[in-house]
C-alpha cells in the first residue's frame, strides 16, 4: 500500500508544480478580495439593513401619516415596533457571535465554536421567533378597531387579508430556513463526533 | 482603502504567503471540490480572504504553513456548509462536472486523483490531502486539534479507503 501511496504523493506534488504557473498577480488577488469582502459585509448586514428600513418606514407611517389615538392602537404600534427592534438586536448579536468563530483556531475548536453559534441560532428560532411574530401580529390586529373607523369594511378585509396572505407566504419560508439551520447544526455535531472518534 | 488598513509589514507577509502557498491552497481546493476548477478558484479566493483578514493576528507561534493549513481546512468546511445552505445546485454541479470530465479525460491523471479524493468524506479528504502534502502526524494533529494517535488511526483507514476507490476505478 505504501508504494502505491508514495506514487500518489509523487503525482500530487507533480500536479502542484503545474499549478505554480497559475497564480494570479497579488494585485489581482487583492482586488478580488476587496470585491468579495464588500459583498460579504453586505450579505452579513443585509438583514439588519432591511429590518431597520422597515422599522423606520413603519415608525414614520404611524408618526406622520396615521398617528393612532386610541390606547389599544398605541400599544399595538408599540408591540409591532418593539418586535422589529427585538429582531434587529438579535440579528446584531448573531452577526457578532458569528464573527467570534475564529478560522485561525484548530479545526476542532472552530467546529465547537460553530456548534455553539448554531445552538444560539436554534434558540432564536424557537421561542424568540414565535414571540416576535406573535408581538408583530397581535400588534397589527390591535390597530384594526381604530383603523376600521376610517376605512370601509372591504378595505379592512383587504388590509387584514393581505397581512394573512403575507404571513402564509413568509412563515413557510422562515420554517424552511430554520429546518436548514437545524440540519446544518446536526451535520456539524456529526463532523465533531467523527473528528474526536478514534474509530471513524 | 483595504490595503491601508494593513501595515506594510503584514502586507508583505501576505504577499509572501500568497506566492508561497497559492499552489498548495489551490490544489487542496481542487481536491476538496473534486477537481472543479471554478469552484476551486472561488474557494481558494475565500481562503486568501480569510488569510488576509487574519494576517494581523499571525503571532508566529506555528510556522505560517501550519497556520495556512488551519485556515484552508476550516474555510473548506465552512464553504461546503454555505454552499449546501445557499444553493444545492452548486453541489450538483460538482457531480455533473465530474461526470463530464470523466468522459472527456479518462487518462487525465490529475482528474483521476481529484476524483478519487472526492469520493472520500469531507473530513477524510482534507486529512489525506495534508498527508499528500507531506505533513507529519504531529502537524496534522496540530491543525485538526486532535491527538496524533487519533490522526494515525484515521490516516490508516483513509489510505485503505482511497486504495479501494482507486482499485475500483
Amino acid at each position: 500500500m505504501n508504494n502505491g501511496f508514495e506514487d500518489l504523493q509523487r503525482k500530487w506534488q507533480k500536479n502542484k508544480e503545474e499549478l505554480k504557473n497559475d497564480p494570479k498577480s497579488t494585485t489581482e488577488m487583492l482586488s478580488a478580495i476587496k470585491a468579495k469582502k464588500k459583498s460579504s459585509v453586505e450579505f452579513q448586514y443585509g438583514n439588519i439593513i432591511v429590518l431597520t428600513i422597515t422599522l423606520f418606514v413603519i415608525s414614520a407611517f404611524f408618526y406622520y401619516v396615521a398617528p393612532v389615538k386610541q390606547v389599544l392602537s398605541r400599544i399595538g404600534v408599540g408591540m409591532m415596533i418593539g418586535g422589529l427592534l427585538l429582531r434587529i438586536i438579535i440579528e446584531f448579536i448573531s452577526v457578532t457571535r458569528s464573527k467570534k468563530i475564529d478560522i485561525v483556531d484548530n479545526v476542532l475548536s472552530t467546529t465547537e465554536n460553530t456548534i455553539s453559534y448554531y445552538n444560539f441560532r436554534k434558540k432564536i428560532h424557537g421561542p424568540i421567533t414565535i414571540i416576535i411574530i406573535g408581538l408583530y401580529s397581535i400588534g397589527f390586529f390591535m390597530i384594526t378597531p381604530e383603523f376600521s373607523l376610517y376605512f370601509t369594511t372591504w378595505q379592512m378585509i383587504l388590509i387584514d387579508g393581505s397581512y394573512i396572505i403575507g404571513a402564509a407566504i413568509f412563515i413557510p419560508i422562515i420554517r424552511k430556513s430554520i429546518k436548514q439551520e437545524v440540519k446544518t447544526l446536526l451535520e456539524i455535531i456529526e463532523l465533531r463526533k467523527k473528528m474526536v472518534d478514534e474509530n471513524s | 482603502m483595504l490595503s491601508f488598513l494593513m501595515s506594510k509589514k503584514n502586507q508583505l507577509l501576505f504577499e509572501d504567503i500568497y506566492q508561497q502557498c497559492f499552489p498548495m491552497v489551490l490544489q487542496m481546493c481542487l481536491g476538496f471540490m473534486k477537481g472543479d476548477k471554478d469552484l476551486a478558484n472561488d474557494l481558494s479566493q475565500e481562503v486568501f480572504i480569510n488569510i488576509w483578514k487574519s494576517v494581523d493576528n499571525f503571532k508566529g507561534k506555528s510556522t505560517y504553513k501550519t497556520w495556512v493549513y488551519r485556515i484552508t481546512v476550516n474555510t473548506c468546511l465552512q464553504y461546503i456548509r454555505k454552499e449546501k445552505k445557499n444553493n444545492k445546485l452548486a453541489i450538483e454541479k460538482v457531480e455533473h462536472t465530474l461526470m463530464v470530465e470523466s468522459q472527456e479525460s479518462v487518462n487525465d491523471q490529475n482528474q483521476t486523483l481529484y476524483r478519487a479524493i472526492g469520493k472520500l468524506e469531507e473530513l477524510d479528504r482534507l486529512i489525506i490531502m495534508m498527508v499528500l502534502e507531506g505533513q507529519d502526524y504531529e502537524n496534522i494533529a496540530h491543525v485538526m486539534g486532535i491527538k496524533p494517535t487519533n490522526v494515525r488511526v484515521k490516516i490508516h483507514r483513509i489510505k485503505k479507503r482511497l486504495k479501494k476507490i482507486l482499485n475500483d476505478e
